[in-house]
């Protein structure tokens, strides 16, 4: 008999339980769930798409094994999967010692309406931002990945990091506020830097 | 913050700062950040440091990438099975040597017999009767029937009458 009313999904933490006794449909569910997510959040962190791929696959597949674990410390499965895959992003930033575009990679190819110029500055201030960003501390950083590249709210980015909603804030307070001071360093003419 | 906080008047730089990566923004804080440097300074910094959107080829990995994981979770699938049954397999030879060291704890072998030099027979006492007369039928003579014959008491014997 069919159902006119739709069912409420399947919470994360069950399809985890069914991942974990070989259940393949759920398996591809939660990849389907969070994969575009994750990928925005580790896209920053790496320097070819291959290496987005890894990250993201050591950030699945560490989250699948440790679900059990996240469950029994009642850690949502969405904040444990982001926890582990900005740590994994971390490491292999660290590790492979990746620098910042250079500024010509960066510049936006698509037509603008706007002048040549105008399309110049705004290039450039896309790349000076982006650097800009790799230099904030790293809880800073975190906070600003989670937010504005994975999109998670605030409540789930303190879950995440383990920390309070509020200070979750206050480090992204900061991090918009140092990000606007380096630019404006940067911006400023020669004499009155 | 939610979308309902924002339609005061008294909407601040905090509340705009927040709300913008949310998208749109609500009349209120849109009146603040049009009339507000900093805000305006923040919105174009975020706007800055959002990443280009994702080339077709980061647009492949992201399609394929359910199928890549699938191979990498069955292959570690099939690790953890092959070092369970190697831990099961040590687990049983352990156990096994543990049951027989506490056979052998509880059913000794033999202590081997000591190398030592055979003692000389001590001659033993005369004994009063010869064995061999002892036991051979055809040795016994009335005479000896005697020694052997036991007085039982006649069946009154001990009645107190």
């Amino acid at each position: 008999m069919l159902s006119l009313v739709p069912s409420a999904p399947t919470s994360d933490d069950t399809l985890c339980q069914a991942l974990l006794t070989g259940d393949r449909a759920a398996f591809g569910e939660l990849v389907r769930r969070h994969q575009d997510a994750v990928f925005r959040l580790v896209r920053r962190y790496v320097a070819t798409p291959d290496d987005a791929a890894d990250v993201m696959q050591r950030a699945f597949l560490q989250a699948f094994e440790g679900a059990a674990a996240a469950s029994r410390r009642e850690v949502p499965f969405r904040a444990w999967l982001f926890r582990i895959a900005i740590n994994v992003a971390k490491n292999h930033s660290r590790d492979a010692r990746r620098w910042p575009r250079a500024p010509i990679d960066a510049l936006d190819t698509r037509a603008s309406a706007d002048s040549p110029l105008a399309s110049l500055e705004a290039a450039e201030l896309r790349a000076l931002t982006r650097q800009a960003v790799e230099t904030l501390p790293p809880r800073q950083r975190e906070v600003f990945a989670l937010r504005v590249d994975a999109g998670l709210p605030f409540a789930e980015v303190a879950v995440a990091l383990d920390i309070s909603e509020a200070n979750a804030k206050s480090h992204f307070h900061h991090a918009v506020k140092r990000l606007r001071d380096e630019v404006q360093r940067a911006t400023a003419p020669r004499g009155a830097q | 913050m939610k979308r309902d906080d924002l339609k005061r008047d008294d909407v601040t730089c905090d509340d705009v700062e927040l709300a913008l990566v949310d998208g749109p923004l609500s009349p209120e804080a849109d009146r603040h950040l049009q009339s507000c440097l900093t805000c305006q300074a923040s919105a174009a910094v975020l706007q800055a440091a959002e990443l280009d959107p994702p080339t077709p080829v980061e647009r492949a990995v992201v399609a394929t990438f359910a199928g890549r994981l699938s191979t990498a979770w069955r292959a570690r699938a099939a690790q953890r099975r092959v070092a369970r049954g190697a831990a099961g397999y040590g687990a049983a030879a352990a156990i096994g040597a543990l049951a027989a060291s506490m056979f052998f704890l509880f059913h000794p072998a033999e202590a081997p017999v000591p190398d030592v030099a055979p003692v000389a027979p001590v001659a033993l006492a005369q004994a009063d009767v010869s064995l061999d007369e002892w036991v051979s039928d055809e040795t016994v003579t009335a005479e000896d029937s005697e020694f052997f014959d036991v007085s039982w008491p006649a069946v009154s014997e001990g009645d107190s009458q």
